[in-house]
């Protein structure tokens, strides 16, 4: 079900200053997967996502996009790829949604398309009107991020992210901002990406997405990667007991706390 | 009412040329104050360091010595502006190392993912300047940038030292001619009242609305 090997890390650190942030991290991910990052507050994810779109560069470690390697570091003090093109096919969905207050929510949504991947006017504004579509917001097109919903400025942010075609998106905690009644309607819409076979990084806090739509779950803890597995397993039969504390396996937790999130939507 | 009507023909063309070089400094002024402000907030030394240099420097000298520079000092190098241009180029680099200060005020604003945001979709560093950044800025640089248009207004008068024939020196001419002081200081009182006062006021009830709209 899954293809070759979209994006992979080997080795990775990170530290600002004398700070470690994250400390010899590898990762992949193959195309048409979706791979979920559990972890508590701190733990480096947004660090870690950060890295791999190069809004930050690596302390450490070796990148590699598509197979091909982009970056070796300390040793190649800059990636051996072009930053603006390789952003422009790794998207990424951030916490606070960050929509261009100043821009209709079809105009953040052909921002991208327009600039970068310079289609006219007129494709980028049909992109956009069919991606407001696709994520239930075509009546909103012309409404400024202030004026919509939680809920709705995030799935604007998802429309903007698939605006781009890009080949993998990273979601940083999508939903932690969210009203509870509003995170369904953003997971509703993941799922179905996932279900569509868009290659998806997600760091999340709703284990039950990642149960449901997550092929492979991988738990972080102080910079580092716990454990990583097919997800079955790691929620069946994790190794590490820390593990099994994240993914809310622990008997104290398991009593009762977390069923009830996602029945609600 | 006879001085008003003696010195009217000495001052009135000044008004016009008062006009062009605060609007013309003006529009320097902006532009460059944007340019300096951009090349401080790409945080690359090779840039910001020459940015920051000339900042300072400029920031040092007072306006009149910019204006000699600009209008003797160019010359001497064979570089010969006539005295409008020189004014405007003079004053407009004085006045850019401020609203270079207004625009960076500006960025600050905005938040730091929302460069974030941009980046990750692929734009480059100055598309995300131009499209993500500066447009969420102007509410907050227009108030500061019509404040310098009126300081602009009245740093013009300088430009009557090159030989710019602005208010000033219109009003300089009349004293030498008829003798007379009183008329043209009152006149070119009076002139400068009427300009700036409303136009003051004006962008001191436009910055409360901007305040109001970022408190909600
Ligand atoms: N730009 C930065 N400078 C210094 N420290 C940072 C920076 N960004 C993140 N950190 C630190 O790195 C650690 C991990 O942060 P983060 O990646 O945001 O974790 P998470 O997303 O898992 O909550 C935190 O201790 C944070 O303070
Ligand atoms: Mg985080």
């Amino acid at each position: 079900m899954t293809g070759e090997e979209v994006l992979a890390v080997k080795g990775l650190h990170k530290s600002f200053g004398a700070t470690s942030v994250l400390e010899d991290i590898d990762f992949s991910i193959r195309r048409g997967e979706t791979v979920c990052i559990v972890g508590p507050s701190g733990s480096g994810k947004t660090t870690l996502l950060r890295c791999l779109n190069l809004l930050v560069q690596p302390t450490r470690g070796q990148m590699y996009f598509h197979g091909d390697l982009i970056g070796d570091w300390p040793s190649s003090a800059k990636p051996r790829i072009n930053l603006t093109k390789y952003r422009s096919h790794v998207s990424m969905v951030f916490q606070q949604f960050e929509l261009f207050p100043h821009l209709t929510a079809s105009d953040n949504v052909s921002l991208g398309p327009r600039r970068v991947l310079r289609l006219t006017k007129k494709q980028a504004d049909e992109r956009a009107l069919m991606l407001l579509d696709r994520v239930g917001l075509k009546p909103f097109a012309s409404a400024r991020p202030r004026t919509l919903s939680g809920g709705q400025q995030q799935r604007v942010a998802i429309a903007r992210a698939l605006a781009m075609s890009p080949d993998v998106i990273l979601f940083d905690e999508p939903t932690s901002a969210l009203d509870w009644e509003m995170v369904g309607e953003v997971l509703d819409i993941m799922a179905d990406l996932a279900l569509q076979g868009m290659t998806m990084v997600v760091v999340t806090h709703e284990l039950d997405f990642a149960r449901d739509c997550a092929d492979r779950v991988i738990t972080m803890d102080r910079g580092r990667v716990l454990e990583e597995g097919r997800t079955a397993t790691m929620f069946e039969s994790p190794t590490e007991p820390r593990t099994r504390e994240i993914l809310g396996l622990s008997k104290a937790q398991s009593r009762g706390r977390k069923r009830d999130q996602r029945n609600i939507s | 009412m006879d001085a008003v009507q003696s010195i009217l023909p000495y001052i009135l063309p000044g008004v016009l040329v008062t006009l062009e070089i605060s609007v013309g400094a003006w529009v320097v002024s902006a532009a460059l104050g944007l340019v300096l402000a951009v090349m401080r907030d790409t945080r690359k030394p090779l840039i910001t360091l020459p940015a920051s240099i000339s900042v300072e420097v400029v920031r040092a000298v007072p306006q009149l010595v910019v204006l000699y520079i600009v209008f003797f000092g160019l010359g001497t190098l064979g570089i010969n502006l006539d005295s409008l241009t020189a004014a405007i180029v003079g004053l407009g680099i004085s006045d850019a190392v401020f609203t270079a200060e207004y625009y960076r005020a500006g960025f600050l604003t905005v938040a730091p993912k929302q460069r974030d945001a941009g980046l990750s979709l692929g734009l480059k560093p100055l598309q995300v300047a131009r499209y993500v950044i500066i447009p969420q800025t102007i509410p907050f640089v227009v108030p500061p940038l019509l404040n310098s248009f009126v300081g602009l207004m009245k740093s013009a008068t300088l430009a009557s030292a090159v030989g710019a024939p602005e208010i000033l020196y219109g009003g300089r001419n009349y004293m030498e001619t008829t003798g007379h002081v009183a008329p043209a200081a009152v006149a070119i009182m009076g002139l400068y009242i009427i300009a700036t006062v409303p136009l003051t006021r004006a962008v001191r009830s436009l910055e409360k609305r901007v305040q109001m709209r970022t408190r909600v």
